[in-house]
């Protein structure tokens, strides 16, 4: 992904006006031209079309709702080239008109209307045939290539489907890469685990998840209309979990045996139990499979009684026990869950699955949010599949990372998920799921990391790296990117200097959040990056800053960054006084100015972070200050000579004043004894 | 034992510093005799008269100056002994009589010439010591304009902290 250039072409082609953004290599977007009746659950939706091709018709989503979207499987969408599945034409970044930069995807636009506009329409039921031949046969191909892609959909619904009821052209399934899966979803397409969440923590989930979703669109279908119209979510769930997910859809409405099996095959609360698309494919294909008949939960002998309500079954009570905290605590060091699930209910494992989660909760000393840690573990315990529940939060493990971006992108207190984090309740869930827990385990290791990691103070770590570290395709979230939508290190340097040219940039051209990005995308040293913690007066953190950013200009380019380098200058004032030598100094200061107003942040580094010149002028400097003491002392002893001037009277001119005498005597002596000699002769 | 050292160590301090004056007053004495020795030596008795008359600023040098290390009574003494000696040796020309000694005494120029040349003497002792003197802090003058325009040079080179005893890392921290 790259961003292009807005362009500045007027297009008048049919059902388009304005002019265009480019996007990705191919395709141009008119923000003039929206298309309310293709936007998606994140992002609106717009004209757009391929360059230079006036008959294409595509629609683009603009990622303006700020969720991360999901362009780390943009390769893998593109690979899919199924008719019931919505075609990626381009994506990338591109120049909205309000000058921010956003993600965008532009797909074929699809032929047919939607489906259904709302959940609550009725339609006549069709025929089990025309169902079977025109919608279920085309959307299981499509599933196929979803799971041999391996990309979850995560919005598969009916309100998310392209198809007019007795068209022979097959049904699409509408875009899902603007945001996290299940974030536009109704409870009613997830499954009762998903459903618990928050829309936003439910998580990447997986294939059998769209073959859920699947099977409720085929429900509503068959039956022709909503049976749940006019429930919330949280009573659709509760309905789900009370009466198993097949019976709490179809009821007592009477089913072809066809459609009975694929929804009892689509519809099975246990996702092992669940038909894939390859379960579906043989059914297509006239095998026959036997689905279990009901997923509705183990009920006890006797209820036990909480918060005002009669509970029958573990995952319900579950439910209620996370949403009454304080009552939940006493009842579960009370002992009186205890006694219901080993009595009435029978489950002696499940019951010691609870108490060593108290016993663990309690060896481990944490003391802090005692009462939430002791139910959130209580409910991982008792209905394992089940979201984690801490603090009024609801998230699926991989769902962590969707709601962590959503918090920290939005300023808000991301408390209660970095206690998830440190008190390893990931950990915990991971330890406490049933069967086979190999693809688990990357995601422990990664939760046992960043439960390092985020207790780390400096520079680069915190809760900005578990954003970044958990959200592979999140753009750089520093509040001075936000406009820039910087979702590589390569896009950074350029936006930066974008920054660098706007007014009102903040002191340095780097935070916690950029550090992060670095350290995770980039695969950069802490080390280098801890130096930005050094007191502000340190060169240690200007010169950290103009190496990193100079070796990435030297990688990525671009090969002149002037606005960011004279952003950089100040920076490096602190790198320039360890020069003694002013001379030195006013000279490297010009040399600088000249580089950075080429914008050549390597030449700065070379001149601003010379070791041999260092060492020279500490040397010379000592010398100086040596000579300098050498003249004041030289000084000090002719001043004082000067002002003893009786002393060089009396010990220089008088000692040479006796020996001229002396020398003038011996010649008058001389010319004396001479003469008398002369005379005598 | 301390007492008995205190007591014998006492008596020859208070020699010691009782020598000091001696040998002041000694060396001067001692230069009068060596004098009148050899002016009364047997073949120069009526000369070391005339010498002896001759060298009165000398012996007046010798006596009143302050000048401890005896340079004044050197300068003063070879050039007035400079000018006695034409009449030493015009003594021995014309016999050494002590009529010859009184004639040549009793000639002013031979006054105005023994006691001129003492007077050189003081000439030359009080022009050229402050000749010297005024030389020597001339010299020192321009030494410390030049040392002070070197110090400026090391101020403009390295700034005001070459000044200073300031340590390295604090310079460069800018503190």
């Amino acid at each position: 992904m790259s961003a292009q250039p807005a362009p500045q072409t007027e297009a008048h082609k049919p059902g388009v006006t304005g002019t265009s953004v480019a996007l990705g290599t191919r395709g141009e977007i008119y923000p003039s031209s929206p298309l309310p009746e293709f936007n998606s659950a994140a992002a609106p939706a717009f004209a757009a079309r391929v360059k230079g091709d006036a008959g294409s018709d595509l629609v683009a989503y603009v990622c303006t709702g700020g969720l991360p979207a999901r362009f780390d499987i943009v390769n893998s969408m593109r690979s899919i080239d199924h008719p019931s599945v919505l075609r990626l034409v381009d994506s990338g970044i591109v120049v909205w008109p309000d000058g921010m930069r956003y993600g965008a995807l532009a797909y074929q636009r699809p032929p047919l209307p939607r489906f259904m506009r709302s959940l609550d329409d009725v339609r006549a039921p069709m025929s089990e045939d025309a169902i079977n031949r025109y919608f279920v046969q085309p959307l299981v191909g499509a599933l196929v290539e979803f799971m041999r892609t391996g990309v979850v959909h995560g919005a598969i619904r009916s309100t998310n489907i392209f198809w007019r009821a007795g068209s022979t052209a097959p049904p699409q399934l509408g875009e899902c890469l603007t945001a996290p899966p299940g974030v536009g979803q109704p409870a009613l397409f997830e499954t009762i685990e998903r459903g618990l969440c928050a829309p936003i923590g439910r998580g990447a989930g997986n294939h059998f998840d769209d073959c859920y979703a699947f099977g409720v669109v085929v429900a509503l279908l068959v039956l022709g209309f909503n049976p749940f119209k006019g429930l919330d979510d949280r009573a659709v769930v509760q309905m789900k979990m009370e009466r198993g997910s097949f019976n709490a859809l179809v009821g007592n409405h009477r089913l072809t045996p066809t459609h009975s099996e694929l929804l009892r095959g689509l519809l099975a609360d246990d996702a092992h139990q669940r038909w894939s698309a390859a379960d579906l494919d043989q059914w297509m294909g006239g095998r026959r499979l036997t689905p279990k008949s009901s997923d509705a939960g183990r009920r006890a002998s006797r209820h036990i009684e909480f918060a005002g309500q009669e509970f029958w079954q573990v995952r319900p009570l579950a439910a209620a026990l996370a949403a009454h905290v304080p009552e939940g605590a006493r009842l579960i060091e009370g002992g009186t869950l205890d006694k219901w699930l080993r009595r009435s209910l029978g489950d002696d494992p499940q019951a010691d699955n609870v108490a060593d989660a108290v016993t663990s909760l309690k060896e481990s000393g944490k003391t802090a949010n005692y009462e939430d840690q002791l139910v959130a573990r209580a409910c991982i315990a008792l209905d394992p599949s089940a979201p984690i529940r801490y603090r009024g939060l609801s998230l699926m493990p991989t769902g962590v990372a969707g709601a962590m971006a959503e918090v920290v992108a939005a300023g808000g207190n991301a408390a209660s998920l970095l206690d998830i984090i440190c008190s390893q309740l990931v950990i915990f869930w991971i330890d406490m799921q049933k069967g086979m827990k190999t693809e688990l385990v990357p995601l422990a290791q990664q939760f046992e990391r960043l439960a390092i990691t985020v207790e780390k103070a400096t520079y680069g770590n915190g809760i900005e790296r578990a954003v970044y570290e958990l959200n592979p395709s999140i753009p750089c979230l520093s509040p001075m990117l936000r406009a820039h939508y910087v979702t590589s290190p390569r896009a950074l340097l350029p936006a930066l200097e974008r920054v660098a040219s706007s007014s009102g940039r903040p002191r340095d051209p780097m935070d916690r959040h950029i550090a992060a990005f670095l350290i995770v995308r980039d695969r950069r040293s802490e080390i280098l990056l801890e130096s930005m913690g050094a007191p502000e007066n340190s060169p240690r953190r200007g010169l950290a800053l103009l190496s990193l950013y100079a070796e990435m200009q030297n990688r990525h380019g671009p090969e002149s960054l002037p606005n960011l380098a004279q952003w950089l200058l100040p920076l490096l004032e602190p790198s320039l006084r360890r020069y003694f030598g002013k001379s030195l100094r006013d000279g490297l200061h010009k040399q600088m100015k000249e580089a950075a107003e080429r914008g050549h942040l390597g030449m700065m580094a070379q001149l601003a972070d010379n070791p041999r010149r260092l060492e020279r002028d500490e040397q010379e400097f000592v010398a100086a200050r040596l000579l300098y003491l050498s003249i004041l002392k030289e000084i000090n002893m002719l001043e004082g000579k000067m002002a003893g001037r009786n002393t060089v009277v009396r010990d220089v001119g008088r000692p040479l004043a006796a020996t001229i005498s002396g020398l003038v005597a011996l010649l008058a002596v001389l010319f004396t004894v001479g003469r008398a000699v002369w005379m005598s002769l | 034992m301390a007492d008995e050292k205190k007591a014998a160590s006492a008596p020859a301090s208070e020699a010691k510093k009782a020598d000091v004056p001696k040998k002041k007053g000694g060396g001067k004495a001692w230069i009068i005799i060596l004098m009148t020795a050899f002016g009364a030596s047997v073949w120069f008795i009526l000369p070391s008269l005339v010498l002896l008359v001759g060298m009165i600023p000398t012996v007046v040098e010798l006596l009143f100056g302050n000048d401890r290390k005896g340079s004044s009574v050197m300068a003063i003494g070879v050039l007035n002994a400079a000018g006695i000696t034409p009449f030493v040796i015009e003594l021995w020309q014309k016999g050494q009589t002590m009529e010859n000694a009184l004639l040549i005494l009793g000639q002013s120029t031979t006054w105005f010439v023994m006691f001129g040349s003492a007077a050189v003497g003081w000439l030359i002792l009080f022009a050229v010591p402050q000749a010297i003197a005024a030389l020597t802090i001339a010299r020192a003058d321009t030494r410390i304009q030049l040392l002070k325009e070197n110090l400026e040079r090391l101020k403009t080179t390295w700034g005001p902290e070459v000044t200073t005893t300031k340590s390295l890392e604090k310079i460069a921290r800018g503190e």
